[in-house]
């Protein structure tokens, strides 16, 4: 790890943009797939299915587990760290050299990661959204919001600690 | 299990480009797809060079192609052949049946007789299997496009149907939802996936369909008039991502399947051996595995269950269709980019 990290902007020993790194991940992650389980359910009502509370819960851990840990292709989490990963430096760098603050920056930067991934991953396949949840605009706002809202988090934490 | 020793596996033409289905005609020549949109004539053992058409409408970006070939119950009389194939562009698309006449080796009279509606602008599920019935209609089977698959609930729409017309592409006035309101007149069956196996019971004139299930949950299905298979209400399979599609593997007022594969061995084409050259086999279903590299063998038990056997993974290729000919014998397409026919045959059979 570099040491030319000042110590004002170290904790535990790291540079506190990577401390900050796993909680942004890991909310664009919840959100985004609490927001999956969401528009599927939503698909499934309008075609008449009824859910009990326990049938949404179950859902919902499913979606946690299986987009992390069980997907065919690539996690669902690990393509949101390394989205975040790409994003957030090109967000540090362009806080860098413009006026631009970081609770605007960290936030857009993570909502356009999850939209450009989303849109790129639906024309490699044949023009399908391969997380259902995503397939009209309201699905592909959610993945978005999920993807500012780690942004923020970022912004928040490196912010609080710079403090 | 049957062990490799126990069959002879014969190839009768290789170099096909990506085939998709075989028919067999009277005089002993066989007719086979290929997904670009080519017709072609095997006779003798050897492919004839010249195909005898080329459908210039197929689509066949991803999943799509030329996807079946049968003959007219009556072909001694009308020489009509029927195809089915995904036809016009990646942006509108949809599964689409034509007819013609065989004369001379080539399709004469071409004319598209059935197209689903609406178009769809994916390049993946369109079924594309047909199946002439015992009554002379001719069933198709038709995809949800994935990204649609809540129409295969939707009876105003074809997404996700078996349907059932004429030998014109007229709708027959018993299909079970002609008086419905907002319904399709065409739909037999609905809540189906992507259903790329089909076939009809000569004895009994019972419709078997193998539909791809998404990551688990393929399915062989009795297909019944105005019965709803379920997709995506319920499925025993999750989404490639490893998401939920439902919280449900069975809903009131759906149908389960008859079997299901999971994990996925990806079901093609469907054959049942009737006075086959096995017959042990006798009444048995054969389905064609592409991910699965193998024919499944399917018993229907009188209790209700069902008896599975993998077959001919030896042969080591994707099986895109299984037929067994008028000799008996059991016909496998591989589906290759340089793809083949095989002829099964039992080692000290009855032939």
């Amino acid at each position: 790890m570099p040491s030319s990290w000042p110590a004002s902007r170290r904790a535990f020993g790291l540079p506190r943009p990577v401390l900050a790194f796993a909680p942004a991940v890991a909310t664009t992650y919840v959100v985004a797939s609490l927001f999956q389980t969401a528009f599927v359910l939503a698909g499934l009502y309008s075609i008449g299915a009824r859910f009990s509370p326990m049938d949404v819960l179950r859902t919902a851990l499913h979606d946690l587990y299986g987009l992390a840990f069980h997907g065919m292709f690539v996690s669902y989490l690990l393509l949101v760290a390394l989205g975040f990963a790409v994003a957030l430096p090109v967000a540090g760098a362009i806080k860098h050299w413009t006026p631009l603050k970081g609770t605007i920056i960290y936030p857009l930067a993570g909502a356009a990661m999850m939209g450009a991934m989303l849109i790129i991953a639906k024309t490699v396949f044949f023009g399908i959204s391969l997380y259902a949840g995503t397939r009209g605009m309201g699905g592909l706002a959610g993945q978005m919001l999920a993807g500012a809202l780690g942004g923020f988090v970022f912004g928040q934490l490196v912010k609080a600690r710079k403090q | 299990m049957a062990a490799p020793g126990d069959y002879r596996v014969d190839t009768l033409v290789s170099g096909l480009t990506q085939p998709m289905s075989v028919a067999f005609l009277p005089g002993g020549d066989l007719l086979v797809t290929e997904k670009r949109g080519a017709l072609r004539l095997i006779r003798n053992g050897r492919l004839i060079p010249q195909p005898v058409a080329v459908i210039d409408d197929v689509f066949d970006g991803a999943q799509g192609g030329l996807t079946d070939v049968v003959l007219h119950p009556k072909f001694g009389d009308n020489q009509l052949v029927y195809l089915a194939f995904s036809g016009g562009t990646a942006k509108a698309n949809s599964t689409r049946v034509a007819r013609g006449r065989l004369v001379d080796d080539r399709l004469r009279d071409f004319e598209e007789i059935f197209r689903a509606r609406p178009e769809k602008d994916t390049g993946v599920h369109f079924g594309g299997r047909l199946a002439f019935r015992q009554d002379g209609t001719l069933s198709v089977t038709v995809g949800d496009g994935a990204q649609y698959r809540e129409k295969a609930q939707d009876l105003s729409s074809l997404l996700g149907s078996v349907i059932r017309i004429n030998e014109d592409g007229s709708i027959p006035a018993d299909n079970p939802f002609v008086s419905r309101d907002n319904a399709r007149d065409a739909i037999w069956s609905y809540g189906h996936r992507n259903p790329q196996g089909l076939v009809v019971d000569s004895k009994t004139g019972k419709v078997y369909a193998t539909e791809h299930g998404p990551r688990g949950g393929d399915e062989l299905n009795l297909i019944e008039p105005g019965n709803n298979y379920g997709w995506p209400l319920a499925t025993h399979g999750v989404d490639y991502t490893g998401a939920a599609i439902t919280p449900f593997t069975e809903y009131p007022g759906t149908v389960q399947p008859l079997t299901h594969w999971t994990p996925s061995l990806a079901p093609s084409g469907l054959a049942l051996c009737r006075r086959c050259l096995w017959p042990a086999w006798e009444g048995d279903l054969f389905a064609g595995m592409l991910m699965g590299a193998q024919v499944q063998r399917v018993r229907l038990l009188p209790t209700g269950g069902v008896e599975r056997e993998a077959l001919f993974e030896d042969v080591g290729e994707r099986i895109r269709d299984v037929r067994f000919g008028p000799d008996g014998a059991l016909y496998l397409v591989t589906d290759n980019v340089e793809g083949r026919v095989l002829r099964i045959t039992p080692v000290g059979g009855q032939e």
